[in-house]
């Protein structure tokens, strides 16, 4: 019998933790792709709470006038919302950047050796498999981290901490914004279409 | 399983149009960005040329408002203070009833008359003039002595002047002689 590929026992291993690695990310990113879709929904509805009595009380009769009104209004609610992360994260971005020109000469070289003072350096045991290097063990720990005073260090961690909680609410209300258009675009063709089957299901219904 | 097997597959899709997902969020972030950063330049526009507030609310809503305090407007009060003689099968309660231990019983719901109009009250005067222009004696009055009665109205109608002017008096008006005791002579009349 000719054996065109013969799998040591380390390739093995690896091979099968590749494919645990990788169907883990599948269901991770399945069940993610659920979570957020159900926070878009949610976030969708808002365009039904800004719109309910306009279309109601038939103020607004025409898909184009719905959707600039419904588009209006949706930015004016995200800029309403978004403006304080947004300043913050402004104001993060200005106290690093102004620190580093205070210091001078080495500018704002002060910020990465300050993280990789605060952070674990790992060695990743590596091997060769198919023509590739890939990671065959768990890391060992070179460095740990220097919690020492410097105001170097806190300074950057202070500002980097605060400037990434305020993008993450940012980016929240962003995924709200594009939620609530893409629940415009579903309403501006269903509400307003002209189906048939849709009146005759309400004179049923009345 | 079939759930699991479906979210395996949506998996596989979200991982392999992520680079698209992703780039489609930058350009919403950009796009939203931008007019975050425009945003007071639209609200000095709004207040400056529309005169109104950077706010949700339009006059859309404002219009939505109105119609809808119109629809909700209240209404005249029902009155409540049916009187007796409505009531029919009227229930009774008695102390010997309770005392004797009997079983309560809820007292039969009273019918209304059928001949009680249960009707919103006519708000509107118009709709009956008499109302507008009453006259107690009129409203009483029994046998008039005017040939052609009418409602007292007195710039309604033309007068019906049956009777020749003798007395080379104005042709005006000639109320009818409402009160029944009352003989006397009007201008007109013979």
């Amino acid at each position: 019998m000719v054996t065109l590929i013969k799998f040591s026992e380390s390739d093995k291993k690896i091979l099968l933790i590749l494919l645990i690695i990788i169907l883990l990310f599948i269901i991770v990113f399945g069940y993610l792709q659920k979570l957020v879709a159900y926070i878009m929904r949610k976030q969708g509805l808002a365009v039904d709470t800004m719109m309910y009595d306009i279309l109601r009380t038939g103020v607004i009769k025409k898909k184009g006038e719905f959707k600039k009104e419904a588009y209006r209004k949706s930015m004016v609610l995200f800029t309403k919302k978004a403006w304080i992360p947004f300043l913050i994260i402004a104001v993060s971005v200005l106290a690093i950047l102004i620190f580093g020109w205070a210091k001078g000469e080495n500018g704002l070289s002060y910020y990465p050796e300050a993280w990789s003072s605060l952070t674990f350096d790992l060695d990743w045991p590596t091997n060769e498999f198919f023509g590739l290097t890939i990671v065959s063990d768990w890391p060992s720990i070179v460095k740990y981290p220097d919690f020492s005073w410097s105001i170097d260090k806190y300074y950057a961690l202070f500002f980097t901490l605060i400037g990434a909680i305020s993008a993450l609410f940012y980016l929240y209300q962003v995924q709200a914004y594009l939620a609530r258009a893409m629940r415009i675009r579903r309403l501006g063709r269903t509400y307003f279409s002209k189906d048939l089957e849709k009146q005759s299901n309400q004179q049923i219904a009345q | 399983m079939d759930d699991f097997f479906k979210r395996c597959g949506i998996g596989i899709a979200v991982i392999v149009f992520s680079p698209l997902w992703i780039a489609f969020f930058a350009l919403v972030i950009l796009y939203a960005s931008l007019n975050l950063i425009l945003s007071p330049l639209k609200m000095l526009f709004y207040l400056v040329l529309k005169k109104q507030n950077y706010s949700i609310r339009s006059s859309y809503d404002e219009q939505a408002e109105r119609i809808l305090k119109q629809l909700q407007s209240p209404q005249p009060p029902v009155n409540n203070n049916i009187p007796g003689y409505m009531f029919t099968n009227a229930p009774t309660t008695s102390f010997t009833s309770i005392k004797s231990g009997t079983t309560y019983q809820a007292p039969n719901q009273p019918s209304f008359n059928n001949n009680f109009q249960n009707n919103i009250p006519n708000i509107n005067p118009y709709n009956n003039p008499n109302n507008f222009y009453s006259n107690q004696n009129y409203q009483n009055y029994q046998n008039p002595s005017y040939p052609n009665q009418t409602p007292n109205f007195p710039n309604s109608f033309p007068p019906q002047n049956n009777f020749p002017n003798q007395n080379n008096q104005v042709n005006g008006f000639n109320y009818p002689n409402n009160n029944p005791n009352n003989n006397e002579n009007n201008g007109g009349q013979n």
